[in-house]
């Protein structure tokens, strides 16, 4: 997102139009900034404990977001049961009974927060059950022609009844430090100020490590102006060939939501809200309503959607080198480092000694080989990246329970 | 010493003498010369005659019979058809002269006031007797032939006389048509008629005649003009013409225009330096008072604070609904085909109608009749050529132009990626016939192409194009009654196609046809009062959207919403009357109607609630031509000027306009895939009134020209959306529409330098432009339903264009621009949802982009002047933003890994150099 003001002699000028527009970053600072709830509410037709977040919007100084506890949360539906939510932890309700969405139901939710005000949805209908059919991975290119693997989902509803999808999905991926060795160097202060250098066994569990990361964007599609509702290798998420994800082993858990227009809208909104398609044309950004409104005061603003959604879930697992064998995978670049050797003639060990231990200390490097020569006498330290050989720089040693090798 | 008289004295005289008596004549002769009849006189009294006998030589068959006269009854009697005067002495000496008179007194006015014709002008002036004395200046560098015409004559109170003739080629004697008779460097619009014969009304005394003919060798005469008389002249045959002939007409037209107008140059248009050395007219008028665009990448134009849909923009007539390429950042329309481009914000007279804001009245010069012409212009992204040629030798001729922008394939060569998948090309032709069938009828036909294609990703190519053709009959009847008839037909269509690698690619496309006739007439009812009035009807033909699949393994389903059709009808007439000679006004009326018409449907949403799925009670169905809806009303433009001196005058305005049609846009700019939709039951029609003030000026014989006008508008039904709505391919649009008020007022201010070495402009306009969007109920309401500013609000707008000529050859042209930065939404803060966090937009437009400004410089450099080359040729280099300044076009805000990050862009952030090479033959 750098803007590239270097034009290249010759062509470039013939099409500077393009070569010197520029999109650059900009500090945001926040003006009139507004306190205002922000709800986020999706009951499933999953049996469980439901999950409402309430939380407050934020200053762009600020780092995140502050949750707004001890409200009254509940959720009523159209048959006379009201199921009441308790906080887990700040800002997290969950209900206290187990439920599920039922089709054909409506429900609605309220809300009571300390400060006085009350909140009501809009009721809403539970309508249409899920299936996602199938979830594969495919070796392909993206829009910029980047070469990678498309994760594609194909549903079908033959009843017509589903339109609006939206889809979350939760990463995970296994990682081997493939430099891995079982020492490590340590370079402690005794008390006496004697830099002692010990060797202490690496632990396996920093051979290999397991990373999870949920989704943090907006995938939404819809069916609406196909001939059925069939959802057909609809791209959820484009990993390119180098990413670190699929340097080894990964697996995704797509979550396919079938929602309502209004929260399909909403949701679209927001995206369109956040992305810039076209820098030349700018959509007209605006406050999005949802469907939750104040009782209490009708001007009074609420962000957020209560949303009552189906949903279907595949998880698939594959190795780099089933798709991808013959691309070039993530690596870091592991180069030895040599801590500036002991200079016999100018300097005492002891300087040496401190400057390995500024070196170990960093936590930047591991040892790439356990030294010949013992360092006390000077002997040569050679460390590399920590990732080399060390996994836990980009996950944890725990398999997840899910996890099949 | 400037002036000094000369009176013809007694030069080389024959003397007669004879005796000294006073006794009366007696004398009769039959077709003798003049001078035997003077010397018949000089033998029967003591009268002494005293001339030169050249001056008699021409009157050689006097008759006449007297009886005991008096010699001053004989003598006036004798001179009566002649050109000479006579003076009686004391001692019977009788003193001829030629043409003069001579006079015993000094008039009141010798000493103190110069004998002018600027004077003389007040034609029913003062009913004292001016006296013709021929005033010379010292410094005329050619020898102007100086003629006599007529006999002075003591008591002349006329102060205009008519002088005639005939012109003839003097290599084959042929009477010479058209040829303009320019007097004191004023054109009175008199020329010579098929017989070559002229007349004209000049002031008594000393007039500088020019006879000036396209293809004659000009001449001048100095006529010292005593009376009616007559002066036939012989031209030579123009052996080159280096330049045209610039006529130079009523020099305060701008003071005194009642429909206040703003022109635009065309021709010079060409100095004034462009991004990447493209002429464009209609950018030259962004840099006039009360004309802008959003932003340098901005789409359309805005208008005192109007909508950039608010424009009705016409190319002979037929309206071009998207005069720009590449998001506005090129002209569409080939500068060299353009004859004049004349704007109207003021006042819109009333044979205008259907936008609310203003009239860009473009119109296409007449194809040469002669010979063959041509222009051509290669740029570093365009090309571009216009030729001409005659069809009938001296009465119809065809235009074809054509421009291609060529920057397609170096876009591709460039190894920058964001470059790489995009592609932009675009073209344009226009073709024009004119054919004079006689002297009172003519006709014209224009037609117009332009289509553009660019994709921004590799999945997706938009491509839009306008469409335009017109057939106008220019009649006149009789010296009273003149008409036109004009036929136009419009077009305007986007495609966007989508070709990824899922089943749902797709072609998508919009079209809006129209096809208007209008019949207008001009009534000159008096020298007092004109007339103009007509109808007008135009049809409109709107596919809002279809959508079908692209390629075999598409699942798309065919889908087009339903069209729209409407009948836009006009009647108008508006009367020029002046009042006095000081007092002019213009007042029209125009009654415009709009019929929504079937085939359709149209949803009907419950009273007092918001239009949304909930509230729609029915839907209506419509036959082929049933009348949906009828909207309409009377439009009163009224405008008004007084004199307050020659040079300065003062006008008022007042305009009332509705508009059927609006442009559908949720972008904080316009975008060519925006969709025109016609009002119907739900939309209604768009309404504006506005009043203006204005002070023009001229100052050092119209060299300087200062304006100064303010204005307040009104406005009602302006079209927004509601926040997120989704306009393309939506059935019920209504439900995101919301119509709300506009309000603009400012003061724009302009001084323009006409003449001389550096002349251009500098114009400041500080203006206001606000939208309220109020409702009862909150989705429909933005800003609490408060007065915001609109997307294209800038306060201060300030440019100065200068042409400084060097030599004839070397030109430097200058341009800067200074703006306010325009209104954006910022967001207010953040929040956390669905794992990321998003940006929260309130109040719309409550933050400003940075100011903008820009410098750019340009040099024309001229080819030679050498008499024999093929063409003439000028090449132009000009550096766009001089100073690189990064001018901010938006600033945006994007969620990135569940981070909101803020952005700007700009569109020109580097300066940008150009070289254009024009040549013309």
């Amino acid at each position: 997102m750098t803007c590239n003001k270097i034009i290249k002699a010759g062509i470039a000028m013939v099409v500077s139009i393009l070569a010197s527009s520029c999109i650059e970053p900009t500090e945001i600072a926040t003006e009139n900034f507004e306190n205002i709830l922000v709800i986020d509410a999706l009951i499933t037709d999953e049996l469980k404990r439901q999950e409402i977040v309430l939380s407050r919007t934020f200053r762009f100084e600020d780092s995140i977001a502050s949750p707004e506890g001890e409200a009254l949360v509940s959720i009523k539906d159209d048959v006379g049961n009201e199921y009441v939510f308790e906080e887990s932890e700040g800002g997290r309700y969950v209900s206290q009974q187990e439920f599920q969405a039922i089709l054909g139901q409506e429900y609605q939710m309220f809300i009571e927060t300390t400060d006085g005000q009350s909140y009501a949805s809009d009721k809403v209908m539970f309508q249409q059950k899920s299936s996602l059919d199938s979830l594969y991975a495919v070796r392909m290119f993206n829009d910029d022609g980047v070469e990678g693997i498309g994760i594609l989902a194909d549903s079908f509803d033959p009843t017509r009844n589903s339109a609006y999808y939206r889809y979350e999905y939760e990463e995970a991926y296994r990682y081997v430090a493939k430099e891995w060795i079982n020492f490590d160097i340590k370079a402690t202060t005794l008390n006496n100020g004697v830099i002692s250098i010990t060797y202490e066994e690496r632990s396996v569990d920093k051979r290999t490590c397991y990373n999870q990361v949920p989704s943090n964007n907006i995938v939404i599609n819809n069916t609406l102006s196909l001939a059925e509702d069939r959802v057909k290798e609809f791209e959820v998420k484009f990993i390119k060939a180098d990413d670190i994800s699929i340097a080894d082993r990964y697996s995704i858990l797509v979550r396919q939501y079938v929602q309502s227009r209004e929260a399909n809208a909403f949701y679209e909104t927001l995206s369109n809200f956040s992305e810039s398609e076209n820098f030349l044309s700018q959509i007209q950004p605006g406050f999005i309503n949802g469907n939750i409104t104040s009782t209490t005061d009708p001007d009074l603003k609420v962000l957020g959607y209560f949303e009552v959604s189906a949903v279907s879930e595949k998880r698939i697992f594959f190795n780099h080198d089933d798709i991808l064998s013959d691309l070039p995978e993530f690596r870091v670049r592991c180069m030895e480092t040599l801590v500036p050797p002991w200079n016999s003639l100018f300097e005492p060990i002891e300087d040496y000694l401190k400057r390995v231990q500024s070196f170990v200390n960093t936590g930047v490097f591991v040892l790439s080989e356990v030294p010949l020569i013992p360092v006390e006498s000077g002997g040569p330290v050679f460390l590399k990246p920590r990732a080399c050989g060390d996994c836990t720089v980009f996950g944890k040693s725990e398999v997840p329970d899910f996890w099949i090798d | 010493m400037k002036k000094y008289l000369i009176v013809i004295f007694l030069l080389c005289l024959q003397t007669i003498t004879s005796q000294e008596s006073a006794s009366l004549i007696t004398l009769s002769f039959d077709t003798s010369d003049l001078k035997t009849v003077l010397v018949q006189i000089e033998e029967q009294t003591s009268y002494k005659f005293f001339f030169q006998d050249t001056w008699l030589e021409e009157y050689n068959e006097m008759s006449g019979s007297y009886n005991n006269l008096k010699i001053e009854s004989v003598l006036e009697d004798l001179f009566k058809d002649t050109v000479i005067n006579f003076y009686i002495m004391d001692k019977g000496r009788v003193i001829l002269t030629q043409n003069n008179v001579i006079h015993d007194e000094l008039t009141e006015d010798f000493f103190g006031k110069r004998v002018q014709e600027n004077e003389l002008v007040t034609e029913q002036g003062t009913k004292v007797v001016s006296p013709v004395f021929r005033t010379t200046s010292r410094s005329s560098g050619t020898k102007i032939e100086t003629v006599r015409i007529g006999k002075a004559s003591k008591n002349n109170e006329v102060q205009k006389l008519r002088l005639s003739g005939y012109i003839k080629n003097q290599q084959t004697g042929k009477p010479i048509p058209n040829v303009a008779i320019v007097v004191n460097g004023k054109n009175l619009g008199v020329e010579t008629n098929a017989e070559g014969f002229y007349e004209v009304q000049l002031n008594k005394g000393t007039n500088l005649i020019e006879f000036n003919s396209m293809v004659m060798e000009n001449s001048k005469k100095r006529v010292i003009i005593y009376n009616n008389g007559n002066l036939d002249i012989s031209l030579n045959e123009s052996i080159e013409l280096l330049d045209e002939v610039i006529l130079e007409a009523e020099i305060n037209k701008n003071v005194e225009d009642v429909v206040s107008k703003t022109e635009v140059d065309v021709e010079e248009s060409k100095n004034i330096p462009l991004a990447l050395g493209e002429r464009d007219v209609l950018k030259v008028a962004t840099a006039l008072p009360g004309i802008s665009t959003a932003g340098e990448g901005a789409q359309g134009y805005n208008v005192r604070g109007g909508k950039s849909d608010q424009n009705l923009i016409l190319l002979d007539d037929a309206v071009i609904y998207n005069p720009q390429h590449f998001f506005g950042i090129f002209s569409a329309l080939n500068p060299f085909a353009l004859g004049d481009v004349n704007i109207y914000k003021n006042g819109i007279p009333a044979s205008y109608g259907g936008r609310l804001s203003s009239v860009f009245d473009l119109t296409t010069k007449d194809a040469s009749t002669d010979k063959i012409k041509g222009e051509g212009a290669i740029g570093p992204v365009t090309g571009n050529l216009l030729l001409e040629t005659p069809i009938v030798k001296d009465k119809s001729g065809l235009m074809v132009g054509g421009r291609g922008a060529y920057a397609n394939w170096l876009l591709n060569s460039l190894d920058e990626e964001s470059l790489k998948n995009s592609q932009a090309s675009f073209y344009d032709v226009i073709a024009k016939y004119n054919h004079q069938i006689n002297d009172n009828s003519k006709i014209e036909a224009t037609a117009y192409l332009s289509r553009d294609d660019f994709s921004i990703t590799s999945d997706s190519l938009y491509i839009y194009g306008n469409r335009a053709l017109s057939l106008r009959w220019n009649y006149r009847f009789n010296d009273k009654n003149s008409g036109k008839l004009a036929l136009s037909s419009s077009q305007y269509n986007f495609d966007i196609e989508f070709d990824g690698q899922t089943n749902d690619d797709f072609e998508l496309g919009y079209r809006i046809d129209e096809t208007e006739l209008k019949l207008q007439f001009k009534y000159l009812y008096s020298d007092r009062i004109k007339f103009d009035y007509g109808i007008s009807s135009k049809f409109y033909l709107v596919r809002p959207g279809s959508i079908k699949p692209k390629g075999s393994e598409s699942e798309i389903v065919p889908l087009e919403i339903e069209k729209e059709r409407g009948l836009e009808s006009a009647a108008f007439i508006s009367a020029n009357v002046d009042l006095t000679k000081k007092f002019t006004i213009d007042f029209g009326l125009r009654f415009s109607m709009f019929n929504a018409l079937g085939k359709g449907t149209q949803n009907v949403y419950q009273e007092g609630a918001p239009r949304n799925d909930a509230t729609l009670t029915e839907t209506l169905s419509f036959d082929t031509n049933e009348v949906i809806e009828t909207y309409g009303g009377p439009e009163y433009r009224f405008a008004a000027r007084y004199l307050l001196r020659e040079d300065f005058s003062v006008k008022a305005a007042y305009n009332k306009t509705f508009q059927y049609i609006h442009i559908l846009s949720n972008n904080t700019t316009v975008s060519p895939i925006d969709t025109w939709k016609l009002s119907d039951l739900n939309i209604e029609p768009q309404s504006s009134q506005q009043y203006s003030l204005g002070f023009y000026k001229n100052l050092d014989n119209a060299a300087y020209e200062l304006s100064l006008e303010g204005f307040y508008k009104r406005s009602k039904n302006i079209l927004d959306f509601k926040t997120g709505a989704e306009v393309l391919l939506n059935e019920n649009i209504e439900t995101e529409v919301l119509q709300g008020k506009g309000k603009s007022y400012g003061v724009e201010f302009l001084l323009k330098k006409q003449k001389g070495r550096l002349y251009g402009w500098l114009g400041y306009t500080y203006s206001r432009s606000f939208i309220q969007l109020d409702s009862p109920f909150n989705e429909e309401r933005v800003n609490n339903g408060d007065f915001f500013p609109s997307n294209f609000d800038k306060p201060h707008d300030f440019s100065l264009v200068a042409n400084y000529k060097i030599t004839k050859r070397f030109s430097l042209a200058t341009n800067f621009v200074y703006q306010t930065g325009r209104p954006v939404t910022v967001p207010i803060g953040r929040f956390n949802f669905n794992q990321a966090d998003f940006a929260v937009f309130s109040d719309r437009n409550e933050f400003r982009i940075p100011d903008f400004y820009r410098l750019d410089i340009g040099l024309n450099i001229e080819g030679n002047h050498k008499r024999k080359k093929l063409a003439h040729s000028f090449v132009t280099i000009s550096i766009y933003n001089v100073l690189g300044r990064n001018n901010p076009f938006s600033v945006f805000f994007i969620t990135e890994d569940g981070e909101v990050k803020g952005l700007q862009s700009s569109i020109f952030s580097v300066p940008v150099p150009s070289i254009t090479y024009n040549f013309k033959f």
